[in-house]
C-alpha cells in the first residue's frame, strides 16, 4: 500500500502550485468579470454580462480584436518559420557550432520590455540604428521612418518574432537531435534530395513539437503587451491598439477592473477557439 | 486446491488525480461564488465635507500631549505614534537616492524610519493599484495628480483637511494652484510633489540665426517650424504626443480661450470655434511636417535627445525640462534653451501641471503618516522647504508656494540655468488652474478615448469637426 501511495505524495506540491498559481486565478478572473467591484468596501455584486455588453460596445473593441488576431498571426508564422531554418542551421555538425547556438538564447533571456525598446531604437526615425546603418552604407540618401501607420502592426511585431524565434528555435533544435540517423543515411542511399529528406524525414519527425510552439508562439503575439507598450503606445492613430493595450487601460487608468477583467476572459476565449481550431485542422490533416 | 487471489483493490494514478482535483475545483469554484452571492451591503459614494472629524476619531489612536512652550501664544503639541516598524513610502524611480537622503533627514529630526519602496515610473500606476488592491501595507505614497479624486473615493488616500496645518498649507500655496490639491468640495487631499507650467522650449541658437522672434502665437509657430522643416530639420517640433497627448491639448484649448468643461462637467466646446481651431493647427503641424513624423510613438529620450541634437527647435513640455535642456542634458545644444516672454496663445495662457503626495487611507499611524507628508510636500520640522529645494536645485523640480519664490537665494541659484523672474510670472500669471482634469470623477475615461480620436485625426482618419462631435458626445454620455 505504502509503494502506491509515495507517488502521490510527490505529485501533490506541484498540483496544489498549479491550483493556486494558475487554476484559482482563473477562476477569480471570472468572478471579476461578472462582478460590480465596490473599491473601498472591495466588495462585489453580481453584474451578469453586463461588463462584457460594456467591452463590446467599445468602438475599439472589434477593431483591436483584429488588430491582434493579426499580430498573434505574425508572431506566429515568423516566430515559427524562422526559428525552424534557425534550428536547421544550428543543427549542423560544423565548427563553431556551439557558439551559434549560444547566441541563439540571447533573445529568448531578454525581458520583452528591453526588447521593445531595443527595436525602438534600431528603428527610431531620426536617429535610429539602422538608419545609421543604411546611411552610412550609402543606401539611403534621407533617413527612413520605418514605423508608419500603414505596417506599424507588422513592425511592432519584428520584436516578438526575434524573441520567439529563438524559442522556437531552442525546442526545434532538441526535438531535431532526436530524430535517428539511419533514416537519413537510408534516404541518401535512396538518392534523396536534401529538401526531400526535410520534407519526407525531418519536418514530420518534428511537427508536433513545432505545432507546439506554433500554439505558444501565436499565444506570446495575442497577449503581447511590454513590446507595443514600449514601442508605439498603440499608435500612429489606433494602429497598433491592441487587447492588451485596451486591457490596461480599462483596469489601471480608468480603475475599472471587472471591465479588465471581462476584457481578458474574452481575449482568453477567443485565443482558445483559436488554438483548437489550429489543432483540430492539424491533426485532421494527420489523419 | 488452486488458490484464487482476490484481485487488490487498486486506486490509479489518474483517478485519484482526477477526483482530487474535482474535489480542490469544487472547493474553491464554491467558494468563490459564496464569496460573491453574498448579500453585500450598497455602497454610496460619498466625500467626507470638511469639518467632519469621525474619520479621523475612530483612526487616531495615539495621544497627543500638549506641551507648552515658553510663549504664551503658541503650543507645541508633540505627538506619540505607535509604530512597529518603519512607515512604508512608495515613490516612483526618479533619483531614489535622493529620495533616501530626504527620509535619512526626516529621521534625524523625527526619530521615524522609513522604508522607501521603489516602483519603474513606466509602471508605477500598474504596480501601486495592484499592490493596494493586493492589501500591502502602505503609509505614504506619490500620487499622480489625475488619478487623486478616484483613488480618495476609493479609499486609497487619506484626507488631509483634518489635521491642524493643512490651512496653513492652503494660503501658503500660490491661490490659483490649490485646486490641484484638493477634492471638488475644496478637501485638501494631496500635498504638492512638484509643479510646473507647460511651456515652449525653444533653441535660441536656432531662433537668431534664422532671424526668428519669440513666437507669440500658434500661427507663429507654425510659421517658424515650417520654414525649418523646409530646410530640413527632421522634428522642429517636438511634444510628448505619445503618452501625455492629453496635456498639449488642453495647453493649446486654453491657450486660444476655449472653456472644456463647466464645473458640473458638462462639455462646452464642441461649438467653440478655437476649439477647431486647435484641432485644425495640431493636423496641419503634423501632415506638413512642423512635428517629428513619429511624434505620436515618440518615447521621452527620443525628444530629448532630438532637441539637444537640433533636430528639433521647440520642446512643448514640463518647465522642469529647461533645467535638462540648460544644464543636465548631454548634446552640443546644452544651455541654448529660452522660454517665451509671454505664453505663445491668444489668452497669454497656458496649463499648470505637477504631481503629488499622498497619504494611504489606513497607514500604520496616521500621525506619523502625516508628519512625512508635511516634510516632502512642504515644510520640515526646522520650518524650511528642505525637500523642494532639494528638487528644484538638482532637477528643476518647483513648489507652488509663494515665500519659496519670494526667497533671493533660490533666485541666485536656480539662475544660473533659468531665467527665475519670468518662469515665476509664468507660476503668478500664466499657469491657469484646470480644475476639471482632477475634480471630474471619469475625465481620464474619457481621455482615453478624446487621445483616439486626436490620434486617428492626426493621421487622417478623422476630420477636426468630427473629433470634436464624437469627443462631445462621449463627455454627455459619461455625464449621463
Amino acid at each position: 500500500m505504502l509503494k502506491n501511495k509515495y507517488p502521490i505524495f510527490m505529485i501533490i506540491p506541484s498540483f496544489l502550485y498549479i491550483v493556486f498559481f494558475f487554476i484559482f486565478p482563473m477562476v477569480w478572473l471570472f468572478v471579476m468579470a461578472f462582478s460590480f467591484i465596490d473599491l473601498k468596501s472591495w466588495s462585489f455584486r453580481f453584474a451578469g454580462f453586463n461588463n462584457f455588453a460594456m467591452i463590446i460596445k467599445d468602438e475599439e473593441f472589434v477593431p483591436s480584436l483584429i488588430r491582434t488576431i493579426l499580430y498573434g498571426a505574425y508572431v506566429s508564422i515568423g516566430g515559427s518559420v524562422i526559428g525552424l531554418l534557425l534550428a536547421l542551421l544550428a543543427n549542423q555538425k560544423i565548427k563553431g557550432i556551439g557558439v551559434f547556438r549560444a547566441f541563439l538564447v540571447i533573445p529568448w533571456c531578454i525581458p520583452p520590455i528591453i526588447s521593445g525598446y531595443l527595436w525602438l531604437w534600431i528603428f527610431d526615425a531620426n536617429f535610429g540604428f539602422l538608419n545609421r546603418l543604411l546611411y552610412t552604407l550609402q543606401l539611403i540618401k534621407r533617413y527612413i521612418i520605418f514605423v508608419t501607420r500603414e505596417n506599424a502592426l507588422i513592425m511592432s511585431s519584428i520584436p516578438a518574432i526575434w524573441v520567439q524565434s529563438s524559442f522556437t528555435s531552442l525546442i526545434c533544435l532538441s526535438a531535431l537531435q532526436g530524430i535517428p540517423i539511419d533514416i537519413y543515411e537510408a534516404s541518401e542511399i535512396d538518392g534523396a534530395t536534401s529538401f526531400k529528406r526535410f520534407l519526407y524525414i525531418t519536418f514530420p519527425f518534428i511537427r508536433p513539437i513545432w505545432a507546439l510552439a506554433f500554439i505558444i508562439n501565436f499565444t506570446i503575439g495575442f497577449i503581447m503587451f511590454d513590446i507595443i507598450y514600449v514601442m508605439t503606445a498603440g499608435g500612429p492613430g489606433t494602429s497598433t491598439l491592441l487587447l492588451s493595450i485596451l486591457l490596461y487601460r480599462e483596469a489601471f487608468l480608468k480603475l475599472r477592473i471587472e471591465t479588465g477583467a471581462a476584457l481578458a476572459c474574452i481575449q482568453l476565449v477567443v485565443m482558445l477557439i483559436l488554438c483548437t481550431l489550429y489543432l483540430l485542422l492539424l491533426y485532421r490533416r494527420r489523419e | 486446491m488452486v488458490e484464487v487471489k482476490k484481485e487488490e483493490k487498486k486506486v490509479s494514478r489518474r483517478d485519484y488525480l482526477k477526483y482530487t482535483g474535482a474535489a480542490i475545483g469544487g472547493l474553491v469554484v464554491g467558494g468563490a461564488l459564496g464569496y460573491v452571492l453574498k448579500p453585500t451591503e450598497v455602497i454610496e459614494k460619498t466625500v467626507t465635507a470638511p469639518g467632519v472629524a469621525t474619520t479621523i476619531t475612530k483612526m487616531v489612536t495615539t495621544t497627543v500631549t500638549a506641551v507648552p512652550t515658553t510663549s504664551p501664544t503658541t503650543i507645541t503639541l508633540t505627538p506619540t505614534y505607535t509604530l512597529t516598524k518603519p512607515l512604508e513610502l512608495y515613490a516612483w524611480d526618479y533619483h531614489p537616492e535622493t529620495i533616501e537622503e530626504h527620509l535619512a533627514a526626516f529621521k534625524e529630526q523625527t526619530g521615524i524610519s522609513v522604508k522607501l519602496n521603489v516602483l519603474p515610473y513606466p509602471g508605477y500606476l500598474t504596480s501601486i493599484q495592484s499592490k493596494i488592491m493586493g492589501g500591502i501595507q502602505i503609509d505614504d505614497l506619490y500620487v499622480q495628480n489625475h488619478t487623486q479624486l478616484k483613488w480618495y473615493n476609493a479609499g486609497w488616500l487619506h484626507e488631509l483637511e483634518s489635521f491642524p496645518e493643512s490651512k496653513k498649507i492652503k494660503s501658503d500655496m500660490y491661490k490659483e494652484w490649490v485646486t490641484k490639491y484638493t477634492t471638488p468640495d475644496g478637501i485638501l487631499i494631496t500635498l504638492p510633489y512638484w509643479t510646473g507650467s507647460y511651456v515652449h522650449m525653444i533653441n535660441r541658437r536656432i531662433m537668431e540665426e534664422n532671424g526668428f522672434e519669440y513666437p507669440k502665437s500658434l500661427e507663429d509657430i507654425y510659421t517658424q517650424c515650417k520654414k525649418l522643416s523646409e530646410k530640413g530639420m527632421k522634428a522642429p517640433y517636438t511634444a510628448y504626443w505619445s503618452w501625455q497627448l492629453e496635456e498639449s491639448v488642453v495647453e493649446y484649448m486654453v491657450g486660444e480661450g476655449v472653456d472644456l468643461f463647466d464645473e458640473k462637467g458638462r462639455p462646452l466646446f464642441e461649438d467653440d470655434p478655437n476649439a477647431k481651431y486647435v484641432l485644425e493647427w495640431m493636423y496641419r503641424m503634423y501632415k506638413e511636417g512642423c512635428t517629428s513624423p513619429t511624434i505620436t510613438t515618440d518615447e521621452v529620450s527620443a525628444i530629448v535627445t532630438a532637441w539637444l541634437n537640433a533636430e528639433s527647435y521647440i520642446c512643448n513640455w514640463h518647465s522642469y525640462f529647461i533645467e535638462t535642456f540648460n544644464r543636465s542634458g548631454e548634446g552640443p545644444e546644452r544651455g541654448n534653451c529660452v522660454i517665451p516672454p509671454v505664453p505663445p496663445s491668444s489668452t497669454k495662457k497656458t496649463i499648470q501641471i505637477g504631481d503629488c503626495y499622498g497619504m494611504f487611507g489606513r497607514p500604520q499611524d496616521v500621525m506619523a503618516a502625516w508628519e512625512l507628508l508635511k516634510f516632502l510636500g512642504w515644510k520640515d520640522r526646522k520650518g524650511e522647504y528642505r525637500v523642494a529645494t532639494t528638487w528644484a536645485y538638482k532637477t528643476g523640480l518647483l513648489p507652488p508656494y509663494k515665500d519659496w519664490w519670494e526667497d533671493p537665494k533660490h533666485k541666485e541659484a536656480l539662475s544660473k540655468w533659468v531665467d527665475f523672474d519670468l518662469l515665476k510670472t509664468y507660476f503668478e500669471k500664466y499657469s491657469a488652474a484646470v480644475p476639471f482634469r482632477v475634480n471630474i470623477l471619469w475625465y481620464f475615461d474619457w481621455v482615453v478615448y478624446m487621445e483616439d480620436q486626436v490620434k486617428k485625426m492626426l493621421v487622417g482618419e478623422v476630420s477636426p469637426s468630427d473629433v470634436l462631435k464624437k469627443i462631445a458626445e462621449k463627455a454627455k454620455e459619461f455625464l449621463s
